[in-house]
């Protein structure tokens, strides 16, 4: 297990971010805490609105404009980043951290080859030569899987196809030697097949000693390969633990509803399994759990005080007033 | 479940989109070019739920736009209750485009932005022959029926989250009162959890109306789920078709084999990953 004696190569510590209308902080996301050990995969799970993207945006200083940290720490790599002024962030992102996004041609310049891309930002963060820039585009093409990376070189965005694009994507955030890939919903974009092609992938980048948080709305694609879950849902850390312990013993009904809600192909049932309503809109919420509305085990309790986290285990620790009974039965 | 007569039935149907040709050389030498669909022979039956799965580019959504007749067949023949489709008259052609209905993938791109729910829907019902006295009423009871309510109507589609948005294609298809849906991914661009409030919707609809539906997707345990019978398409190819049970537990081809291998299994897919990944460990030295 990478999680040894080693510092993490990041730490969030109760990070709250937000936007501050008339002096009052109203947070979206709150209490988040985590870290990521050198090497380690962290899969980041919740569904759309659950504050996954915006805690991954607060890493690298990228969080749209009303939006700000409120409180709380993030320490990368030995260095508190929390409040680097946008010039200092220059040499955090895309050299301490990559990130890869969901919709990969968005992500790219479609007037642009992939050679510019990723030459663009080997000159940005270093000095080297067009050549010595030609040449580490070529080998960071080939280390991400793609054939004939030469060729690819002189390739638009568009005469590739959607895994090759985010493999695009994935060489341009490794080109500057990252400890940290941050990858949201890599793979939400791609079929099935082309999936599995890219989470191999992301095994052998963590092969490699480069820490990935894993943002994605399937916790079943996460448990495959991730070394720790956290779940999040309404801005808030439900539940988070070790792979194992979140995949065999979930406590909170909430990474249970994620789990139940998959489409599995041993399943005989026809009926999907669902979470009842919708997630929670940004604002609004105050008092108590903000999945109590959804929640088939929610009590009085739920709706007016948020619970705190409870330990299960040295890694695996939960926020819910009724969890499941532990060791879970599986349903 | 009804599953008796063949609604669709499809022979030796092909599609290609000619690339790079003048008009000139196509009617010279014929069209040649991207063959998207390649000889498929299928038959879709009433009150059945047949799913079409494959990755981009198998071909998959081609052959479901020419069911529904958007775009004309290269070679081969398509009929819809016993009657090609080339052959139908132009009222026959006006009632297909009613009794067969589409649900497109991006519901943010297939509603008109400027116009709220309850107006699209509307159009529908007049396009679909509703007096216009009935139609409020009309809309108010669609929008119920997939899981809205009526106060929706009022709403613009940038106002309505993923699903919701997706559950007003489903009631724009339905004000048609159609007798086919032909869903393109309805929920690929979806959470997981709202996917099965999407799917399950498909499967009530399909039973309390006697809807025959085509699932075009790329999600095998979906289609596992909801599918009385499944096609298998591959480079424009039917590679399998058969009862949904016996493609997911015998796969014959090699391409539904990765399929079925390519989802996601959680802790249970592990251990075999931890394996395959210490293969390649060693393989690279």
């Amino acid at each position: 297990m990478p999680m040894s004696a080693q510092p993490p190569i990041l730490s969030i510590e109760n990070l709250a971010i937000g936007l501050t209308s008339g002096g009052v902080p109203t947070p979206i996301v709150s209490g988040a805490d985590m870290t990521i050990g050198a090497g380690e995969a962290v899969g980041v799970v919740g569904e759309s609105g659950s504050g996954k993207s915006l805690t991954a945006l607060a890493i690298g200083g990228m969080l749209p404009a009303p939006l700000s940290v409120l409180s709380g720490r993030i320490v990368l790599d030995g260095t508190e980043i929390t409040r680097l002024p946008e010039a200092a962030f220059h040499r955090v992102r895309g050299v301490k951290v990559g990130y890869v996004f969901q919709d990969p041609l968005n992500a790219l310049n479609p007037t642009r080859t992939t050679g510019k891309h990723l030459i663009d930002v080997l000159r940005r963060h270093n000095h080297m030569s067009a050549s010595e820039a030609y040449d580490k585009a070529v080998a960071a093409l080939s280390s991400v899987g793609i054939t004939q990376p030469d060729d690819r070189m002189r390739a638009y965005p568009h005469q590739l196809s959607g895994g090759m694009r985010q493999r695009v994507l994935i060489a341009m955030a490794l080109v500057c030697n990252p400890r940290l890939l941050i990858a949201d919903e890599p793979t939400t974009a791609l079929d099935v097949t082309v999936q599995a092609r890219i989470v191999d992938l992301f095994r052998g980048i963590r092969a490699r000693g480069i820490s990935i948080m894993f943002i994605s709305h399937n916790l079943d694609l996460v448990l495959e390969f991730c070394d720790a879950v956290v779940v999040m849902y309404g801005g808030r850390i439900m539940e988070k633990g070790s792979a194992v312990e979140i995949g065999a013993t979930p406590r909170h009904p909430y990474t249970r509803a994620l789990m139940d809600c998959i489409p599995r192909l041993a399943s005989q049932s026809r009926q999907l399994r669902v979470i009842p309503g919708q997630p929670p809109t940004a604002l609004g919420k105050l008092a108590g759990c903000p999945f109590a509305e959804r929640c088939e085990r929610a009590l009085e309790v739920c709706r007016q005080r948020q619970p705190d986290m409870t330990a299960q285990s040295p890694t695996h620790a939960f926020a819910c007033w009724n969890p499941a009974p532990s060791p879970a039965v599986p349903s | 479940m009804s599953a008796g007569m063949t609604i669709f039935e499809a022979e030796n149907v092909s599609k290609v989109f000619p690339v790079g040709q003048s008009v000139l050389r196509r009617l010279w030498s014929g069209p040649r070019g991207a063959k998207a669909v390649d000889s498929v022979t299928l038959d879709v039956r009433e009150g059945e739920i047949l799913g079409i799965i494959g990755e981009s580019g198998s071909g998959k959504t081609t052959f479901g736009f020419l069911l529904a007749n958007l775009m004309p067949i290269t070679d081969g023949l398509i009929r819809y209750r016993a009657r090609p489709l080339t052959e139908m008259t132009r009222t026959e052609r006006a009632q297909f485009r009613r009794k067969v209905q589409m649900v497109f993938q991006d519901s943010s791109s297939a509603l008109n932005p400027r116009r709220p729910v309850g107006k699209i829907l509307r159009d529908s019902l007049r396009l679909g022959g509703t007096p216009a006295r009935e139609r409020d009423a009309a809309v108010a009871k669609l929008l119920t029926n997939v899981g809205l309510s009526p106060e929706h109507g009022r709403r613009y589609p940038h106002e309505l989250s993923g699903g919701q948005r997706q559950r007003v294609g489903i009631a724009r298809a339905l004000a048609m009162k159609p007798e086919v849906i032909v869903a393109d991914e309805p929920v690929s661009a979806l959470d997981v959890s709202l996917q099965g409030q999407i799917i399950n919707l498909l499967m009530r609809l399909q039973a309390e109306l006697d809807l025959t539906i085509v699932l075009i997707s790329h999600d095998i345990a979906v289609v596992r789920h909801v599918c009385h019978r499944v096609a298998v398409m591959y480079g424009g190819r039917l590679v399998e078709f058969g009862e949904t049970s016996q493609v997911v537990e015998q796969p014959r081809h090699d391409y539904t084999k990765r399929l079925i291998a390519a989802v996601p299994r959680g802790l249970a897919g592990r251990k075999q990953a931890a394996e395959v990944s210490l293969a390649g460990a060693g393989d690279s030295g």
